[in-house]
Protein backbone atom coordinates (compact mmCIF):
# COMPACT_ATOMS: atom_id res chain seq x y z
CA UNK A 1 0.00 0.00 0.00
CA UNK A 2 2.63 2.66 0.95
CA UNK A 3 4.29 2.20 -2.22
CA UNK A 4 1.05 2.55 -4.10
CA UNK A 5 0.89 6.27 -2.12
CA UNK A 6 4.24 6.88 -3.54
CA UNK A 7 3.89 6.04 -6.35
CA UNK A 8 0.81 7.78 -6.82
CA UNK A 9 2.94 10.95 -5.38
CA UNK A 10 5.24 10.66 -8.05
CA UNK A 11 2.75 10.40 -11.04
CA UNK A 12 1.67 14.07 -9.57
CA UNK A 13 4.57 15.10 -9.59
CA UNK A 14 5.17 14.42 -13.10
CA UNK A 15 1.97 15.46 -13.95
CA UNK A 16 2.65 19.03 -12.33
CA UNK A 17 5.88 19.05 -14.47
CA UNK A 18 4.44 17.85 -17.58
CA UNK A 19 1.81 20.67 -17.35
CA UNK A 20 3.76 23.60 -16.62
CA UNK A 21 6.34 22.74 -18.90
CA UNK A 22 3.52 22.10 -21.83
CA UNK A 23 1.95 25.36 -20.78
CA UNK A 24 4.77 27.21 -20.31
CA UNK A 25 6.12 26.61 -23.62
CA UNK A 26 3.64 25.60 -25.99
CA UNK A 27 3.38 29.52 -27.30
CA UNK A 28 7.02 29.99 -27.21
CA UNK A 29 7.18 26.80 -29.70
CA UNK A 30 4.61 27.87 -32.10
CA UNK A 31 5.65 31.25 -32.98
CA UNK A 32 8.91 29.84 -33.20
CA UNK A 33 8.29 27.18 -35.31
CA UNK A 34 5.52 28.74 -37.65
CA UNK A 35 7.62 31.94 -38.17
CA UNK A 36 10.88 31.46 -36.59
CA UNK A 37 10.93 33.66 -34.14
CA UNK A 38 12.20 33.53 -30.79
CA UNK A 39 9.81 36.04 -28.64
CA UNK A 40 11.97 37.00 -25.57
CA UNK A 41 8.88 38.94 -23.94
CA UNK A 42 7.12 35.49 -24.15
CA UNK A 43 7.37 36.00 -20.54
CA UNK A 44 5.22 38.68 -20.34
CA UNK A 45 2.30 37.94 -22.05
CA UNK A 46 2.23 34.94 -19.40
CA UNK A 47 2.34 38.02 -16.78
CA UNK A 48 -0.46 39.79 -18.76
CA UNK A 49 -2.67 36.62 -18.97
CA UNK A 50 -2.07 36.27 -15.46
CA UNK A 51 -2.78 39.89 -14.13
CA UNK A 52 -5.82 40.08 -16.18
CA UNK A 53 -7.15 36.58 -14.63
CA UNK A 54 -6.55 38.27 -11.56
CA UNK A 55 -7.61 41.73 -12.01
CA UNK A 56 -11.06 40.02 -13.33
CA UNK A 57 -11.39 38.01 -10.68
CA UNK A 58 -11.05 40.52 -8.30
CA UNK A 59 -14.03 42.41 -10.28
CA UNK A 60 -16.23 39.37 -9.56
CA UNK A 61 -15.59 37.28 -12.50
CA UNK A 62 -15.55 33.24 -12.17
CA UNK A 63 -12.02 32.00 -12.62
CA UNK A 64 -12.69 29.95 -15.67
CA UNK A 65 -14.19 32.75 -17.52
CA UNK A 66 -11.40 34.98 -15.92
CA UNK A 67 -8.67 33.16 -17.36
CA UNK A 68 -10.68 33.11 -20.73
CA UNK A 69 -10.58 36.97 -20.56
CA UNK A 70 -6.83 36.85 -20.09
CA UNK A 71 -5.93 34.64 -22.51
CA UNK A 72 -8.30 37.02 -25.27
CA UNK A 73 -6.87 40.20 -23.35
CA UNK A 74 -3.18 38.36 -24.10
CA UNK A 75 -3.81 37.49 -27.96
CA UNK A 76 -4.99 41.17 -28.26
CA UNK A 77 -2.25 42.47 -26.93
CA UNK A 78 0.11 39.56 -28.66
CA UNK A 79 -1.59 41.20 -32.19
CA UNK A 80 -1.15 44.77 -31.68
CA UNK A 81 2.96 44.25 -31.13
CA UNK A 82 2.61 42.34 -34.05
CA UNK A 83 1.28 44.59 -35.90
CA UNK A 84 3.30 47.41 -34.49
CA UNK A 85 6.89 46.02 -34.34
CA UNK A 86 7.13 42.50 -35.26
CA UNK A 87 5.94 42.40 -39.15
CA UNK A 88 8.41 44.68 -40.02
CA UNK A 89 11.35 42.23 -39.10
CA UNK A 90 10.04 39.49 -40.79
CA UNK A 91 13.18 37.35 -42.17
CA UNK A 92 15.54 39.48 -39.37
CA UNK A 93 15.07 36.61 -37.00
CA UNK A 94 17.95 38.24 -34.49
CA UNK A 95 16.32 41.75 -34.52
CA UNK A 96 13.00 39.95 -33.91
CA UNK A 97 15.11 38.97 -30.70
CA UNK A 98 16.86 42.17 -29.77
CA UNK A 99 13.17 43.52 -30.37
CA UNK A 100 11.01 41.29 -28.26
CA UNK A 101 13.35 40.97 -25.49
CA UNK A 102 13.62 45.29 -25.58
CA UNK A 103 9.64 45.19 -25.53
CA UNK A 104 10.35 42.46 -22.53
CA UNK A 105 12.27 44.98 -20.34
CA UNK A 106 9.80 47.96 -21.09
CA UNK A 107 7.15 46.07 -20.26
CA UNK A 108 8.17 44.52 -16.76
CA UNK A 109 9.35 47.99 -15.89
CA UNK A 110 6.20 49.23 -17.01
CA UNK A 111 4.45 47.15 -15.03
CA UNK A 112 6.44 47.79 -11.68
CA UNK A 113 5.41 51.39 -12.09
CA UNK A 114 2.17 51.56 -12.70
CA UNK A 115 1.05 48.28 -10.83
CA UNK A 116 3.21 47.89 -8.14
CA UNK A 117 5.91 45.24 -6.86
CA UNK A 118 2.62 43.06 -6.29
CA UNK A 119 -0.79 42.16 -6.71
CA UNK A 120 -2.99 40.55 -4.32
CA UNK A 121 -3.45 37.13 -5.17
CA UNK A 122 -6.59 35.17 -4.88
CA UNK A 123 -6.13 31.80 -3.55
CA UNK A 124 -6.25 28.32 -5.36
CA UNK A 125 -9.67 27.09 -5.67
CA UNK A 126 -11.39 23.70 -6.16
CA UNK A 127 -10.30 22.14 -2.52
CA UNK A 128 -8.34 19.52 -2.34
CA UNK A 129 -8.29 15.25 -2.17
CA UNK A 130 -6.20 12.47 -0.24
CA UNK A 131 -5.08 9.09 -1.47
CA UNK A 132 -3.55 7.39 2.00
CA UNK A 133 -1.28 9.83 3.66
CA UNK A 134 -0.54 12.60 0.86
CA UNK A 135 -3.54 15.43 0.36
CA UNK A 136 -3.23 17.32 -3.27
CA UNK A 137 -5.26 20.13 -4.44
CA UNK A 138 -7.44 19.45 -6.37
CA UNK A 139 -6.37 22.76 -9.03
CA UNK A 140 -3.03 20.25 -9.92
CA UNK A 141 -5.11 18.10 -12.20
CA UNK A 142 -7.22 21.00 -13.52
CA UNK A 143 -3.91 22.07 -14.63
CA UNK A 144 -2.78 18.72 -16.05
CA UNK A 145 -6.03 18.46 -17.76
CA UNK A 146 -5.77 21.75 -19.20
CA UNK A 147 -2.30 21.00 -20.89
CA UNK A 148 -3.44 17.80 -22.47
CA UNK A 149 -6.65 19.90 -24.26
CA UNK A 150 -4.34 22.38 -25.26
CA UNK A 151 -1.97 19.91 -26.91
CA UNK A 152 -5.35 18.31 -28.26
CA UNK A 153 -6.88 21.53 -29.62
CA UNK A 154 -3.72 22.49 -31.22
CA UNK A 155 -3.51 19.27 -33.00
CA UNK A 156 -7.38 19.36 -34.25
CA UNK A 157 -6.70 23.32 -35.16
CA UNK A 158 -3.40 22.42 -37.15
CA UNK A 159 -4.17 18.98 -38.75
CA UNK A 160 -8.06 19.53 -39.63
CA UNK A 161 -9.15 23.36 -40.16
CA UNK A 162 -8.07 25.42 -43.05
CA UNK A 163 -6.44 27.88 -40.69
CA UNK A 164 -3.86 24.89 -39.64
CA UNK A 165 -3.37 23.72 -42.81
CA UNK A 166 -2.67 27.19 -44.31
CA UNK A 167 -0.51 28.25 -40.80
CA UNK A 168 1.59 24.32 -41.82
CA UNK A 169 1.89 25.09 -45.38
CA UNK A 170 2.63 28.87 -44.73
CA UNK A 171 5.30 27.48 -42.36
CA UNK A 172 7.21 24.97 -44.82
CA UNK A 173 7.07 26.35 -48.11
CA UNK A 174 6.03 30.17 -47.94
CA UNK A 175 6.42 31.81 -51.18
CA UNK A 176 4.55 28.70 -52.59
CA UNK A 177 1.68 29.67 -49.89
CA UNK A 178 1.60 33.13 -51.40
CA UNK A 179 1.59 32.20 -55.42
CA UNK A 180 -1.16 29.38 -54.33
CA UNK A 181 -3.58 32.75 -52.76
CA UNK A 182 -2.60 32.67 -49.18
CA UNK A 183 -2.13 35.80 -47.33
CA UNK A 184 1.09 34.65 -45.23
CA UNK A 185 1.13 38.16 -43.90
CA UNK A 186 -2.50 37.59 -41.94
CA UNK A 187 -1.22 34.23 -41.62
CA UNK A 188 1.74 35.27 -39.70
CA UNK A 189 -0.60 38.05 -37.41
CA UNK A 190 -2.98 35.47 -36.35
CA UNK A 191 0.21 32.36 -35.96
CA UNK A 192 1.34 35.25 -33.53
CA UNK A 193 -1.68 36.27 -31.17
CA UNK A 194 -2.23 32.62 -31.00
CA UNK A 195 0.91 32.18 -29.66
CA UNK A 196 0.54 35.39 -27.27
CA UNK A 197 -2.90 33.13 -26.22
CA UNK A 198 -1.66 30.87 -25.16
CA UNK A 199 0.82 32.00 -23.30
CA UNK A 200 -1.86 34.46 -21.35
CA UNK A 201 -3.73 31.30 -21.00
CA UNK A 202 -0.68 29.63 -19.28
CA UNK A 203 -0.84 32.84 -16.82
CA UNK A 204 -4.40 32.84 -16.56
CA UNK A 205 -4.18 28.85 -15.30
CA UNK A 206 -1.39 29.54 -12.70
CA UNK A 207 -2.37 32.80 -11.94
CA UNK A 208 -4.07 31.11 -8.38
CA UNK A 209 -1.38 29.53 -7.46
CA UNK A 210 1.23 31.74 -7.28
CA UNK A 211 2.02 35.34 -6.18
CA UNK A 212 2.03 37.76 -9.08
CA UNK A 213 5.40 40.34 -9.59
CA UNK A 214 5.94 41.65 -13.25
CA UNK A 215 9.07 39.73 -13.36
CA UNK A 216 6.46 36.35 -13.09
CA UNK A 217 7.17 35.84 -16.93
CA UNK A 218 11.13 35.28 -15.40
CA UNK A 219 10.55 31.90 -13.97
CA UNK A 220 7.84 30.20 -17.12
CA UNK A 221 10.44 31.64 -19.88
CA UNK A 222 13.32 29.22 -18.80
CA UNK A 223 11.22 26.04 -18.84
CA UNK A 224 9.58 27.24 -21.72
CA UNK A 225 12.63 28.36 -23.36
CA UNK A 226 14.36 24.81 -22.33
CA UNK A 227 11.29 22.53 -23.85
CA UNK A 228 11.69 24.59 -26.98
CA UNK A 229 15.07 24.12 -27.55
CA UNK A 230 14.74 20.07 -27.14
CA UNK A 231 11.39 19.71 -28.70
CA UNK A 232 12.35 21.80 -31.68
CA UNK A 233 10.11 23.58 -34.29
CA UNK A 234 7.05 21.11 -34.12
CA UNK A 235 4.19 21.52 -31.30
CA UNK A 236 3.25 17.87 -31.22
CA UNK A 237 5.96 16.46 -32.28
CA UNK A 238 8.70 18.17 -30.35
CA UNK A 239 6.96 20.32 -27.65
CA UNK A 240 4.50 17.55 -26.13
CA UNK A 241 7.37 15.07 -26.44
CA UNK A 242 10.21 17.08 -24.86
CA UNK A 243 7.45 18.02 -22.19
CA UNK A 244 7.29 14.32 -21.30
CA UNK A 245 10.77 13.59 -21.24
CA UNK A 246 11.71 16.56 -19.18
CA UNK A 247 8.99 16.08 -16.90
CA UNK A 248 10.21 12.55 -15.76
CA UNK A 249 13.86 13.72 -15.55
CA UNK A 250 12.82 16.96 -13.03
CA UNK A 251 10.49 15.04 -10.96
CA UNK A 252 12.61 12.21 -10.87
CA UNK A 253 15.69 14.87 -9.99
CA UNK A 254 13.17 16.92 -7.78
CA UNK A 255 11.74 14.10 -5.80
CA UNK A 256 15.61 13.03 -5.43
CA UNK A 257 16.97 16.33 -4.07
CA UNK A 258 14.64 18.76 -4.06
CA UNK A 259 13.81 21.56 -6.76
CA UNK A 260 16.91 22.97 -7.08
CA UNK A 261 18.38 19.37 -8.85
CA UNK A 262 15.23 19.25 -10.81
CA UNK A 263 15.92 22.51 -12.46
CA UNK A 264 19.78 21.28 -12.65
CA UNK A 265 18.50 18.51 -14.62
CA UNK A 266 16.60 19.89 -16.94
CA UNK A 267 19.69 22.20 -18.01
CA UNK A 268 22.06 19.23 -18.57
CA UNK A 269 18.96 17.80 -21.00
CA UNK A 270 19.17 20.61 -22.90
CA UNK A 271 22.70 20.60 -23.29
CA UNK A 272 22.92 16.72 -24.20
CA UNK A 273 20.12 17.15 -26.62
CA UNK A 274 21.71 19.95 -28.65
CA UNK A 275 24.81 18.04 -28.89
CA UNK A 276 22.83 14.38 -30.19
CA UNK A 277 19.97 16.31 -31.70
CA UNK A 278 20.70 19.52 -32.94
CA UNK A 279 17.15 20.42 -34.44
CA UNK A 280 15.44 18.84 -31.58
CA UNK A 281 13.25 15.85 -30.97
CA UNK A 282 10.31 17.34 -33.94
CA UNK A 283 13.76 17.88 -36.37
CA UNK A 284 14.48 14.29 -35.64
CA UNK A 285 10.96 12.94 -36.21
CA UNK A 286 10.92 15.05 -39.59
CA UNK A 287 13.86 14.24 -40.98
CA UNK A 288 13.97 13.22 -44.40
CA UNK B 1 -12.58 37.89 -75.06
CA UNK B 2 -9.43 39.91 -75.71
CA UNK B 3 -6.66 38.73 -78.06
CA UNK B 4 -4.20 38.63 -75.10
CA UNK B 5 -4.50 36.97 -71.96
CA UNK B 6 -1.47 38.07 -70.56
CA UNK B 7 0.46 41.40 -71.44
CA UNK B 8 4.24 42.23 -70.54
CA UNK B 9 5.35 45.15 -70.93
CA UNK B 10 9.55 47.03 -70.14
CA UNK B 11 9.12 44.74 -67.15
CA UNK B 12 12.64 45.19 -64.93
CA UNK B 13 12.97 43.60 -61.30
CA UNK B 14 15.92 42.16 -59.58
CA UNK B 15 17.69 41.44 -56.32
CA UNK B 16 18.83 44.15 -53.54
CA UNK B 17 22.02 44.43 -55.54
CA UNK B 18 21.59 43.00 -58.57
CA UNK B 19 19.18 43.86 -61.58
CA UNK B 20 18.26 41.00 -63.09
CA UNK B 21 15.11 41.98 -66.27
CA UNK B 22 16.39 44.77 -68.42
CA UNK B 23 12.89 45.52 -70.55
CA UNK B 24 11.05 42.36 -71.57
CA UNK B 25 8.06 42.20 -73.29
CA UNK B 26 5.44 39.78 -74.56
CA UNK B 27 2.55 38.67 -74.76
CA UNK B 28 0.16 35.59 -74.17
CA UNK B 29 -2.56 34.97 -76.24
CA UNK B 30 -5.63 33.11 -74.96
CA UNK B 31 -5.17 28.68 -75.33
CA UNK B 32 -1.29 29.21 -76.26
CA UNK B 33 1.76 27.74 -74.99
CA UNK B 34 4.72 30.10 -75.50
CA UNK B 35 8.06 28.67 -74.30
CA UNK B 36 11.00 30.77 -72.86
CA UNK B 37 14.23 29.17 -73.33
CA UNK B 38 17.81 30.70 -72.66
CA UNK B 39 21.08 29.29 -70.70
CA UNK B 40 21.26 29.18 -66.82
CA UNK B 41 21.60 31.97 -65.38
CA UNK B 42 19.87 34.58 -68.21
CA UNK B 43 16.66 35.43 -65.43
CA UNK B 44 13.79 32.97 -67.16
CA UNK B 45 13.05 32.05 -63.12
CA UNK B 46 13.49 35.42 -61.73
CA UNK B 47 10.72 36.49 -64.95
CA UNK B 48 8.48 33.92 -64.01
CA UNK B 49 8.62 35.42 -59.57
CA UNK B 50 8.09 38.50 -61.08
CA UNK B 51 5.49 37.12 -63.14
CA UNK B 52 3.34 35.80 -60.35
CA UNK B 53 4.44 38.15 -57.27
CA UNK B 54 7.00 36.87 -55.63
CA UNK B 55 9.55 39.38 -56.81
CA UNK B 56 8.74 42.96 -56.76
CA UNK B 57 8.26 44.76 -59.98
CA UNK B 58 10.72 47.78 -60.41
CA UNK B 59 9.72 49.24 -63.55
CA UNK B 60 7.27 47.70 -66.48
CA UNK B 61 3.56 46.86 -66.17
CA UNK B 62 1.73 43.27 -66.07
CA UNK B 63 -1.53 43.32 -67.48
CA UNK B 64 -3.86 39.74 -66.76
CA UNK B 65 -6.83 40.26 -68.73
CA UNK B 66 -6.86 43.39 -69.21
CA UNK B 67 -6.08 44.80 -65.64
CA UNK B 68 -3.20 45.70 -64.28
CA UNK B 69 -1.29 43.95 -61.72
CA UNK B 70 2.11 44.69 -61.35
CA UNK B 71 1.27 46.11 -57.60
CA UNK B 72 -0.66 43.24 -56.68
CA UNK B 73 0.97 41.31 -53.84
CA UNK B 74 1.28 37.57 -54.93
CA UNK B 75 -1.67 36.04 -53.21
CA UNK B 76 -3.92 38.38 -55.38
CA UNK B 77 -2.45 37.64 -58.67
CA UNK B 78 -3.32 33.78 -57.53
CA UNK B 79 -6.48 34.55 -56.40
CA UNK B 80 -7.25 36.33 -60.29
CA UNK B 81 -6.21 33.16 -62.01
CA UNK B 82 -2.55 32.73 -62.02
CA UNK B 83 -1.09 29.76 -61.21
CA UNK B 84 2.38 29.20 -60.66
CA UNK B 85 4.36 25.70 -61.03
CA UNK B 86 8.36 27.04 -59.63
CA UNK B 87 11.66 25.56 -60.57
CA UNK B 88 12.01 22.67 -58.20
CA UNK B 89 8.37 21.91 -57.94
CA UNK B 90 8.37 23.45 -53.97
CA UNK B 91 5.75 21.22 -52.53
CA UNK B 92 4.76 21.42 -48.91
CA UNK B 93 6.99 18.29 -47.89
CA UNK B 94 5.43 17.69 -44.85
CA UNK B 95 2.54 17.53 -45.93
CA UNK B 96 0.15 15.13 -47.67
CA UNK B 97 -0.98 15.29 -51.75
CA UNK B 98 -3.96 15.71 -50.18
CA UNK B 99 -3.08 18.53 -48.08
CA UNK B 100 -1.10 19.87 -50.43
CA UNK B 101 -4.12 20.34 -53.00
CA UNK B 102 -6.04 21.54 -50.14
CA UNK B 103 -3.89 24.18 -50.56
CA UNK B 104 -3.61 24.74 -53.79
CA UNK B 105 -7.84 24.83 -53.70
CA UNK B 106 -7.00 28.15 -50.98
CA UNK B 107 -7.02 30.81 -54.16
CA UNK B 108 -10.39 29.84 -55.39
CA UNK B 109 -13.67 31.02 -52.74
CA UNK B 110 -15.70 27.69 -53.58
CA UNK B 111 -13.67 25.16 -55.11
CA UNK B 112 -16.02 22.63 -56.51
CA UNK B 113 -15.27 19.04 -55.23
CA UNK B 114 -15.60 17.38 -59.30
CA UNK B 115 -12.36 19.97 -59.69
CA UNK B 116 -9.79 17.16 -58.09
CA UNK B 117 -12.20 14.33 -59.50
CA UNK B 118 -11.34 16.07 -63.05
CA UNK B 119 -7.15 16.81 -61.82
CA UNK B 120 -7.07 12.82 -61.03
CA UNK B 121 -7.97 12.13 -64.47
CA UNK B 122 -4.90 13.84 -65.45
CA UNK B 123 -2.42 12.73 -62.80
CA UNK B 124 -3.95 9.41 -61.66
CA UNK B 125 -0.85 8.63 -59.81
CA UNK B 126 -1.86 11.51 -56.88
CA UNK B 127 -4.98 9.63 -56.39
CA UNK B 128 -3.54 6.90 -55.06
CA UNK B 129 -0.95 8.64 -52.83
CA UNK B 130 -3.41 10.92 -51.12
CA UNK B 131 -1.98 10.26 -47.78
CA UNK B 132 1.28 10.24 -47.92
CA UNK B 133 3.91 13.47 -47.58
CA UNK B 134 4.32 15.40 -50.61
CA UNK B 135 8.35 15.39 -49.33
CA UNK B 136 8.97 11.19 -50.04
CA UNK B 137 7.29 11.32 -53.66
CA UNK B 138 9.80 10.78 -56.51
CA UNK B 139 11.04 13.92 -58.50
CA UNK B 140 8.04 13.47 -61.22
CA UNK B 141 5.18 12.70 -58.91
CA UNK B 142 6.00 15.85 -57.18
CA UNK B 143 6.42 17.63 -60.77
CA UNK B 144 2.43 16.48 -61.15
CA UNK B 145 1.59 17.07 -57.46
CA UNK B 146 3.28 20.68 -57.98
CA UNK B 147 0.91 20.84 -61.47
CA UNK B 148 -2.27 19.71 -60.21
CA UNK B 149 -1.37 22.05 -57.15
CA UNK B 150 -1.70 24.91 -59.26
CA UNK B 151 -4.75 23.35 -61.38
CA UNK B 152 -7.03 22.76 -58.30
CA UNK B 153 -6.66 26.59 -58.36
CA UNK B 154 -8.86 27.05 -61.61
CA UNK B 155 -6.18 29.13 -63.34
CA UNK B 156 -6.39 30.77 -67.09
CA UNK B 157 -2.96 30.89 -67.52
CA UNK B 158 -0.16 28.85 -66.03
CA UNK B 159 3.86 29.60 -65.44
CA UNK B 160 5.76 26.43 -65.28
CA UNK B 161 9.40 26.69 -64.65
CA UNK B 162 11.15 23.77 -66.22
CA UNK B 163 8.75 21.20 -65.50
CA UNK B 164 11.06 18.82 -67.29
CA UNK B 165 13.76 19.15 -64.99
CA UNK B 166 15.54 16.24 -62.77
CA UNK B 167 12.69 14.04 -63.97
CA UNK B 168 12.56 11.02 -66.35
CA UNK B 169 12.11 11.55 -70.13
CA UNK B 170 8.73 9.48 -70.25
CA UNK B 171 7.11 10.84 -67.14
CA UNK B 172 8.25 14.21 -69.04
CA UNK B 173 6.56 13.47 -71.97
CA UNK B 174 3.56 12.70 -69.84
CA UNK B 175 3.67 16.24 -68.43
CA UNK B 176 3.68 17.67 -72.27
CA UNK B 177 1.39 15.43 -73.16
CA UNK B 178 -0.94 16.82 -70.50
CA UNK B 179 -0.11 20.20 -71.28
CA UNK B 180 -1.79 20.12 -74.81
CA UNK B 181 -4.75 18.49 -72.90
CA UNK B 182 -5.12 21.31 -70.42
CA UNK B 183 -4.93 23.25 -73.08
CA UNK B 184 -7.93 21.85 -75.33
CA UNK B 185 -9.84 21.34 -71.95
CA UNK B 186 -9.87 24.31 -70.07
CA UNK B 187 -8.14 26.67 -73.02
CA UNK B 188 -5.48 26.83 -70.32
CA UNK B 189 -2.43 29.67 -71.75
CA UNK B 190 0.67 28.67 -70.62
CA UNK B 191 4.26 30.34 -70.47
CA UNK B 192 6.92 27.46 -70.35
CA UNK B 193 9.91 28.45 -69.20
CA UNK B 194 12.14 25.11 -70.24
CA UNK B 195 16.08 24.10 -71.77
CA UNK B 196 14.78 20.47 -73.40
CA UNK B 197 14.02 21.51 -76.95
CA UNK B 198 12.16 18.30 -76.69
CA UNK B 199 9.26 19.31 -74.44
CA UNK B 200 9.16 22.44 -76.40
CA UNK B 201 8.53 21.53 -79.73
CA UNK B 202 6.37 19.24 -78.28
CA UNK B 203 3.57 22.23 -76.78
CA UNK B 204 4.77 24.89 -78.24
CA UNK B 205 3.87 27.54 -81.06
CA UNK B 206 6.22 29.95 -80.16
CA UNK B 207 9.54 30.10 -78.73
CA UNK B 208 11.07 33.14 -76.99
CA UNK B 209 15.15 33.36 -76.17
CA UNK B 210 16.36 35.24 -73.41
CA UNK B 211 19.85 36.22 -72.67
CA UNK B 212 20.88 38.50 -69.83
CA UNK B 213 17.58 39.66 -68.87
CA UNK B 214 16.35 40.09 -72.16
CA UNK B 215 14.67 38.69 -74.82
CA UNK B 216 17.06 38.44 -77.82
CA UNK B 217 15.27 36.26 -80.08
CA UNK B 218 11.44 35.16 -81.55
CA UNK B 219 11.41 32.23 -83.09
CA UNK B 220 7.77 32.12 -84.71
CA UNK B 221 7.76 29.75 -87.98
CA UNK B 222 4.74 28.82 -89.69
CA UNK B 223 4.24 25.53 -89.42
CA UNK B 224 5.19 22.97 -86.19
CA UNK B 225 8.45 23.60 -84.26
CA UNK B 226 11.30 21.29 -85.38
CA UNK B 227 13.73 19.43 -82.74
CA UNK B 228 16.31 19.97 -85.31
CA UNK B 229 15.63 23.22 -86.55
CA UNK B 230 15.42 25.45 -83.28
CA UNK B 231 18.44 23.12 -81.71
CA UNK B 232 20.30 24.78 -84.91
CA UNK B 233 18.58 28.14 -83.88
CA UNK B 234 19.60 28.61 -80.87
CA UNK B 235 23.13 27.00 -81.38
CA UNK B 236 23.57 30.24 -83.38
N1 LIG C 1 17.85 35.09 -54.59
C1 LIG C 1 18.76 35.65 -55.40
N2 LIG C 1 19.51 36.69 -54.96
C2 LIG C 1 20.44 37.27 -55.76
N3 LIG C 1 20.68 36.89 -57.01
C3 LIG C 1 19.96 35.87 -57.52
C4 LIG C 1 18.98 35.19 -56.74
N4 LIG C 1 18.44 34.21 -57.52
C5 LIG C 1 19.06 34.28 -58.71
N5 LIG C 1 19.97 35.27 -58.72
C6 LIG C 1 20.82 35.66 -59.85
O1 LIG C 1 20.00 36.20 -60.86
C7 LIG C 1 20.43 35.78 -62.14
C8 LIG C 1 19.27 35.10 -62.86
O2 LIG C 1 18.93 33.91 -62.20
P1 LIG C 1 17.70 33.01 -62.60
O3 LIG C 1 16.55 33.90 -62.87
O4 LIG C 1 17.53 31.96 -61.58
O5 LIG C 1 18.21 32.37 -63.97
P2 LIG C 1 17.65 31.14 -64.80
O6 LIG C 1 16.35 30.71 -64.20
O7 LIG C 1 17.53 31.64 -66.18
O8 LIG C 1 18.68 30.06 -64.69
C9 LIG C 1 21.61 34.85 -61.91
O9 LIG C 1 22.79 35.58 -62.13
C10 LIG C 1 21.49 34.45 -60.48
O10 LIG C 1 22.76 34.21 -59.93
MG1 LIG D 1 15.75 28.90 -63.46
Amino acid sequence: METGYLAFAMVMQFADAFAFLVLAACGLAIVFGMMGIVNLAHGEFIMCGAYVTVAAVHAGVPLPLAIAIGAIASALAGMVVEFACIRHLYGRPLDSIVLTWGISLVVTQTTLITLGSNMPSIGTPYGSFAVGPYSYSVYRLVLFGSALAVLAGLYIVFNWTRFGIAARATMQVPHMAAASGLDTRRIYSWTFAIGAGLAGLAGGLYAPTMTLVPTMGTSFMTEAFVTVVVGGADVILGTAPAAAILAIIKAGMTYWKGQLFGQIGLLIAVIVVIRILPKGISGFLTRQ
Amino acid sequence: MPDSVFTVTDLKSGYDDKPVLQGVDFEVRPGEILAITGRNGVGKSTLMKTLIGLIPVKEGTLHFRGEAVQHLPAHKRARLGIGYVPQGRDVFPRMTVSENLTVGAMAVRRPDPGDLQRIFEYFPILAEKLNQKAGVLSGGQQQQLAIARALVARPQLLLMDEPSEGIQPNVAQDIARIMLRLRQDMGLSIVLVEQNVDMICSVAERVYVMEKGRIVAKFEPEGRLEPDVLRGYLAI
